[in-house]
């Protein structure tokens, strides 16, 4: 358990390849209602390279992994995984969406299909669709 | 004196004001925009210092060198096959993180580097530090710090390409192509600690990424830098091997992620940022310009500010100019004659061709002349992103894109410059859909026929009798939206079929705009414009009218056959033959329109000077206007096929005749459909 077993379970992930590699320490006290939450609503994200991630979740679940869709506003997130395909995915990356970036959802927009997210000093628009793909974790620091 | 010309490439984000930077070390006047991704022309310009000359390029405004987009590509094979002497990097200061990404990927593909640290006022304003010499040690290039708005650092900035380009090359390159796009070898990179060190993008895999190696650090040995970045090496690189290098582009995510982490370490070194990001201006409006309830009704607001500014103040300038042009005729005439002229040349050539220009020049100059630059100061401000921002949702179910909203707004200034504008879209079917529903607005030309028609029509006395047709015109800007909306939608279930692409924006903080500078620019360009517009396509339009309305057959002009030949049309969208001839000869330019139309009513063979609205209202209501003939022909105008210059850009831009010619027969069958229907319901009320 511990930070090894989250490294091995991410780097089997592929998509973007954009993952997180050993950032966080899991030996903080385990909460597993909240970590088998995340994982529940990952899977039920239906998204093939999130079922490692769902494990993550329930490995260390005072990661409290959410989407960035579901991130409330102005709480500081960090980015776990870029789960965005194809040429937006690689538009994200390149503004900075990359591993353990750290952000903040600035507003959502007027009709409630757009998040506004600060990230390194920038603001960006984009679709909350799109959000959903881009796990966050809500932990600390 | 140096004869040699050095060819300088300013490369950088969009929005850090890279412009800026260009147009203080050219003195060009170039036209800037807050607004992310607007153009790839490139824009160049020259300047001189210490016997040095150089020739300056402004590459469009990239976040990366991947090939993701046609800016970025531009930009990357403009480094890579142009070779600069010198790349200038613009970097903003206050995000520093993300434009390393780019300065970090710039670097090493290009002979000398010059990192132009920009906007460093608002960095100070936010209570940003940065150690420029830690940083310039860091990347191994020279950091110049600016506030290119201000004129700050710019002498510096060009002494330092002056520096860079008197200084040799010290290592020789070596070009890494064709065989590093296998895999393979880039298996061999890594082992070799390549791909360890951000500042070497060693993902070659799918194109000839020239790889400009040795050191580009002005002097400074390899080793110093690889030993630091060994060690990073090590994070997640147990992944990578699994993940296949993305083949759209040049460079891996994986390689990305890299380099930030390397930009996040630079800038851990070597900036102090404040402990609670601040709550800035920029955040505390778009609180409220983005906002659910105030959002969207202070966008119509402004809007309509524009429009209403534009056409007030227009008024004084167009009706000096008519007076200028008017004083002027007799003048013209004699000269005419003078160059010995025949009699039917000389009635051609004035009361045709020069009223012609005359009154394009009067009706058109003026609302562009400010239009513009207004538009321009709102683009310059920031707050033009707002408005795909809070509009998005609206395009997105037509099946349109966010920025739609945007090239719309310009439609208003000029549907040809609106159909340029559509470059932003990046998604070629939206994109299509954007350029082929943009002449649904009413442009700058179209609008004084709006007005005058519904002050005539609708006009009362005083202050309170201009409401109504205040509201008729803002009525048909209305009708004129919904038909975007309505036939976006239509093509996107039928001619463009396909999914919706992403949106993604950014949302640049509100800056106050030069304004003198973008005035006067923006000022000079629009008149230029429509002067040379007025020249070529005015003048031949009001020539080949003048022989229609003086040529007869039988007795009774051309014109005058064609508008009986037209008339059972016309009367089907209830109009008359002679409104219906005047729109098809008005297909140059929809200012002609009108006078046409007067021309014909008035049975001259000549345009009238029309000294009045009343007088202009007698003439219609006697040839059988009623308030109903009215409205359908403002129907008409805001909805039929675009101008000539329009559809001429519509080729140029999609390369395509094909498209060029639906966007001519879209907005006429739309036009004559709506206009059907609602005489067949006027008729039944």
């Amino acid at each position: 358990m511990g930070n090894e077993a989250s490294e091995v379970i991410l780097a089997g992930s592929g998509g973007s390849g954009v993952t997180a590699g050993a950032v966080w320490s899991s030996d903080a006290a385990i909460d597993v209602r909240a970590g088998v939450n995340s994982a529940e609503r990952l899977r039920a994200a239906q998204m093939p390279q999130l079922s490692h991630l769902s494990q993550l979740a329930q490995l260390s679940p005072d990661l409290r992994l959410i989407s960035l869709a579901e991130a409330p506003v102005g709480r500081w997130v960090h980015l776990v995984h870029q789960g965005v395909n194809g040429l937006l995915g690689h538009r994200l990356v390149d503004l900075g969406f990359t591993a353990g970036a750290r952000m903040r959802v600035v507003r959502k927009g007027p009709a409630g299909n757009l998040i506004a997210v600060s990230i390194r000093n920038t603001v960006i628009a984009l679709r909350s669709s799109e959000a959903k793909s881009i796990i966050v974790s809500e932990s600390g620091g | 004196m140096d004869t040699q010309t050095y060819l300088v490439a300013l490369a950088g984000n969009p929005n850090v004001g890279k412009s800026t930077v260009f147009n203080r070390l050219t003195g060009l006047d170039q036209h800037t925009g807050n607004w992310p991704g607007k153009t790839v022309a490139l824009f160049e310009g020259s300047v001189q210092h210490k016997g040095k000359t150089f020739r300056l390029v402004d590459l469009p405004g990239t976040y990366s060198l991947r090939a993701n987009s046609r800016e970025e590509e531009v930009a990357r094979d403009f480094i890579v096959s142009e070779n600069p002497d010198v790349t200038v990097c613009v970097v903003d200061a206050t995000s520093l993180e993300r434009n390393l990404n780019l300065a970090l990927q710039v670097i090493p593909i290009t002979r000398k580097c010059v990192v132009c640290l920009n906007l460093m006022d608002e960095a100070r304003k936010k209570g940003i530090l940065v150690d420029v010499e830690g940083l310039s040690r860091e990347l191994g290039v020279p950091v110049v710090p600016a506030s290119a708005r201000q004129n700050e650092g710019i002498s510096e900035l060009l002494d330092a390409i002056w520096e860079a380009v008197a200084e040799p090359v010290v290592h020789t390159k070596s070009e890494c192509r064709g065989s590093e796009a296998e895999g393979g070898n880039w298996g061999n990179e890594r082992d070799q600690g390549n791909l360890d060190n951000p500042d070497r993008l060693a993902d070659l895999a799918s194109s000839g990424f020239h790889l400009q190696g040795g050191d580009k650090r002005n002097g400074q040995g390899d080793e110093g830098e690889e030993g630091e970045e060994g060690d990073e090496g090590d994070e997640g690189d147990e992944g990578d091997e699994h993940v296949p290098p993305c083949q759209a582009c040049s460079i891996s995510d994986t390689a990305v992620a890299q380099v930030y982490a390397r930009a996040e370490e630079i800038v851990a070194e070597c900036v102090r940022l404040p402990e609670e990001e601040m709550e800035t201006l920029t955040d505390r409006l778009d609180d409220i310009l983005t906002s659910r309830k105030f959002g969207i009704p202070i966008m119509l607001s402004l809007l309509g500010l524009v429009f209403a500014i534009t056409l007030y103040l227009a008024n004084y300038p167009s009706r000096f100019l008519s007076w200028l042009f008017f004083s002027l005729e007799p003048y013209f005439g004699r000269l005419v004659l003078l160059l010995g002229a025949p009699g039917w040349l000389h009635s051609m050539l004035v009361t045709g061709v020069y009223r012609t220009v005359a009154w394009v020049t009067a009706v058109m100059l003026p609302p562009m002349a400010i239009f513009f630059p207004l538009f321009t100061l709102l683009e310059d401000f920031g707050y033009l992103p707002r408005v795909a921002f809070n509009l998005d949702h609206l395009f997105r179910r037509s099946g349109g894109h966010g920025k739609q909203a945007l090239t719309m707004s310009m439609g208003f200034g000029c549907n040809a410059a609106g159909v340029v504008a559509c470059r932003i879209i990046e998604s070629p079917r939206e994109r299509l859909i954007a350029i082929l529903t943009n002449c649904f607005v009413p442009c700058n030309g179209r609008f004084p026929t709006l007005i005058m028609l519904s002050t005539v029509f609708f006009g009362g006395v005083g202050l309170t009798g201009s409401v109504l047709p205040a509201l008729v015109v803002l009525g048909a800007i209305v009708t004129g939206v919904a038909a975007t909306l309505l036939v976006s939608k239509l093509l996107s279930a039928t001619l463009l079929r396909g999914t919706p692409s992403s949106f993604v924006l950014e949302l640049p903080p509100y800056r106050k705009p030069d304004l003198v500078s973008v005035i006067a620019r923006s000022w000079k360009e629009r008149t230029i414009w429509v002067l040379k517009r007025a020249a070529a396509v005015a003048a031949p339009c009001g020539a080949i009218t003048w022989v229609f309305a003086n040529v007869s057959v039988g007795g009774v002009s051309l014109l005058a056959r064609a508008a009986s030949i037209l008339d059972p049309l016309a009367g089907i969208m209830g109009m008359d033959g002679v409104i219906l001839s005047a729109f098809i000869l008005g297909f140059p330019a929809n200012e002609i329109v009108v006078p046409i139309a007067m021309m014909s009513y008035l049975s001259q063979g000549a345009m009238a000077e029309v000294q009045s609205l009343a007088a202009m209202g007698e003439i219609l209501r006697a040839n059988g206007w009623t308030w109903m003939t009215a409205l359908s022909v403002m129907l008409f105008s805001l909805l039929h096929f675009p101008c000539g210059t329009t559809v001429f850009t519509v080729l140029k831009e999609t390369g395509s005749r094909k498209w060029a010619f639906i966007s001519f027969v879209l907005p006429t069958l739309v036009a004559v459909c709506s206009l059907t229907l609602l005489n067949l319901v006027s008729k039944l009320l």
